[in-house]
């Protein structure tokens, strides 16, 4: 069959026909050296430089660091998952091995003693001057712990259920990310609506939207924070509000552009049949800006949670805070314990929030 | 009086050019029309103008003695929902369901929230199933609108106008991206339905063979102006060399 095809013979003439030039700067496997790119290499050259000069961002400073890097890196293992007992078991598992995740001994063994408390406070009413009150919490690791391998043969016995320390902020964060993401995708969607250029009701409506939306863009997350933090206190609150807030401004951007992308065609042909312009929105405009609005929503959701991480470090809630501890007291293989939980738990919820954009699209 | 009474219609849009000239004529209900003449002779703009999504510069649209080219969108809205409009590019919303895009054709005569929510009563939800039973689309009611086949999208989308149970149905190009075919199938389906009603179809279209064997009458367009307005059976080469090579002709 190939043979059959007529073979288009090369122009062996050698004269070039003027027009060609288009099509053979398109041939062209590297772009012609213009003065215009130049410039912008140029340019680019610079912008480079002149942020590696600000950030000290130079391979010196890496190799003499690394001796540090190393250090650091090996002061994380093994990690500590910190676990704090949380249920007593019905039952002991008796292990015949021992790791040692930093298991905390469980509270009923550490509790306050009552008597000796008020032993030392009688003690006190009898002699003000020398007060001090010693509440026996046995807080923290039990000292035992702390010496054992990570792994032995020794057998061991299990008698409560153990979670890390760590979880019940990683829970904290994500409900900070999950009531974060809501209230700012519910807040977000007007100015969206009123920054769309094809649906916002008058050109300085749209203009107004689109200025108030850069100045929220350009604030910090972090700021935001801080300022809820003195508004509210401290705590996750704080931190739903400044993932709320904070987003505005970048989320009405994408929701807008969606809304700019939808087919007028199919919003024609409803405006033809006599509905009206709330109908034509509600049956038109809204299915066609809705898989890519969601798919935004859920990508904010995804970003919304490790901005919950960081808040945490200026006390808006969360995780940040727990990690910001363990720096503090140079617990760096709690540190690294807490890392892989945050690692897990945000791993498993981009895998939730993959499936359900699948499902959406 | 006619159903439909274009009087010296005159379009001029914002960009100087000059769409339809002096273009009148009269329609009667239960009429099949095909509006035929070259790409950029006016079919578009005079469909348009019709139900009111273009505003003529000069001369008047009276359909059933009221005069739509005066009207405020508000009144507009009243006049449409009697007009069923089927495009080339069909149109439909594409994610949703081919159900819920034929009750759109319902929406006009909604005004309240249950209109905005999605909610058809079971006698909307009646003349929809049977739009599409009309065009024998209803095993498809449940699928999204933009799995269909083209030829079922635009069967699809005469169910949509048909559900306005419309007094008009305009048309515009309607089979032009359609294999022969289904060309073929979809025209004999919207010629059928229209007569069935008894309405005023309006129907624009490049293949002129394939026009006459299901219309009545042809209203030829060449540069803005009617150069044929007659019977389908006396189309003959004179009459196609004005609509189709008036430049020709002229020189
Ligand atoms: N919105 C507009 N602004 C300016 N000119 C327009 C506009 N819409 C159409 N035109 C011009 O008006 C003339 C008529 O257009 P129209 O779409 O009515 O033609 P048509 O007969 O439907 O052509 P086709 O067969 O290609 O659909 C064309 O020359 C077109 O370029
Ligand atoms: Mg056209």
């Amino acid at each position: 069959m190939a043979q059959e095809l007529p073979i288009v013979k090369p122009d062996a003439t050698g004269a070039k026909p003027q027009q060609s030039a288009a099509r053979e700067d398109l041939l062209r496997p590297l772009p012609r050296i213009t003065a215009r790119g130049l410039i912008v290499a140029a340019v680019v050259f610079i912008v480079y430089w002149w942020g590696v000069q600000g950030t000290n961002a130079r391979p010196s400073e890496l190799i003499e660091g690394i001796p540090n890097i190393v250090n650091f890196l090996v002061r994380l293992v093994p990690p500590n998952f910190d676990m704090q007992p949380v249920a007593r078991l019905p039952f002991t598992i008796n292990l015949p091995f021992t790791i040692n995740l930093g298991i905390v001994a469980p509270a009923e063994e550490s509790q306050i003693d009552v008597e000796q408390i008020a032993r030392q406070l009688e003690a006190i009413q009898a002699d003000p001057s020398n007060a001090s009150l010693d509440l026996a919490l046995g807080d923290g690791l039990s000292e035992a712990q702390e010496d054992l391998p990570f792994f032995s043969w020794q057998p061991s016995q299990v008698t409560h259920l153990y979670l890390p320390g760590v979880v019940p902020y990683v829970i904290e964060t994500i409900q900070i990310a999950i009531i974060g993401t809501t209230l700012s995708i519910l807040l977000s969607i007007p100015f969206g609506l009123l920054a769309a250029r094809n649906i916002s009701p008058h050109p300085v409506v749209y203009q107004a939207t689109r200025l108030v939306m850069n100045a929220i863009r350009a604030v910090p997350e972090l700021i935001f924070a801080l300022v809820f933090v003195a508004a509210v206190g401290l705590g996750p609150f704080a931190g739903v509000l400044a993932l709320a807030i904070g987003a505005i401004g970048f989320m009405a951007k994408l929701y807008a552009e969606s809304i700019e992308q939808i087919d007028p065609q199919q919003v024609m042909a409803l405006r033809a049949t006599g509905a009206s312009g709330l109908q034509v929105f509600c049956f038109s405009v809204i299915p066609q800006v809705l898989p890519l609005a969601a798919a935004y929503s859920l990508q904010l959701f995804e970003h919304n949670v490790r901005a919950a991480t960081i808040l945490g470090l200026v006390g808006a809630g969360g995780v940040g805070f727990i990690l910001q501890k363990y720096m503090a007291l140079f617990q760096y293989r709690e540190l690294m314990g807490a890392v892989i939980i945050l690692i897990i738990a945000v791993t498993i919820i981009d895998r939730i929030s993959d499936r359900i954009r699948k499902r959406i699209i | 009086m006619s159903l439909l009474d274009v009087r010296d219609l005159r379009l001029i849009y914002p960009n100087g050019h000059e769409a339809l000239k002096r273009v009148s004529f009269k329609a009667e209900a239960g009429e099949i029309i095909a509006l035929i003449g070259r790409s950029g002779a006016g079919k578009s703009t005079l469909l348009r103008c019709i139900n009111g999504l273009e505003r003529p510069t000069e001369g008047e649209v009276i359909l059933d003695g009221q005069v739509i080219t005066r009207m405020s969108e508000r009144q507009l809205r009243e006049v449409r929902r009697r007009i069923g409009f089927i495009w080339q590019e069909h149109n439909l919303v594409e994610r949703l369901p081919v159900l819920t895009n034929v009750l759109t054709g319902r929406l006009g005569y909604k005004s309240g929230l249950d209109g905005l929510i999605g909610y058809f009563t079971r006698s909307e939800r009646e003349v929809a199933v049977r739009s599409l039973e009309r065009v024998n689309l209803l095993h498809r009611a449940k699928q999204r609108a933009d799995r269909l086949s083209g030829g079922e999208k635009q069967r699809a989308s005469i169910a949509r106008a048909l559900t306005q149970q419309p007094r008009i149905i305009l048309a515009d190009e309607p089979v032009a991206s359609l294999d022969p075919e289904l060309a073929v199938q979809v025209m004999s389906d919207l010629a059928r339905v229209a007569r069935e009603d008894g309405a005023l179809a309006l129907i624009s279209i490049h293949q002129v063979e394939l026009a006459k064997s299901f219309v009545d009458r042809v209203i030829g367009l060449a540069q803005g102006v009617v150069v044929f307005d007659g019977p389908t059976d006396q189309l003959n080469q004179d009459v196609m060399d004005r609509v189709y090579r008036f430049d020709k002709v002229l020189a």
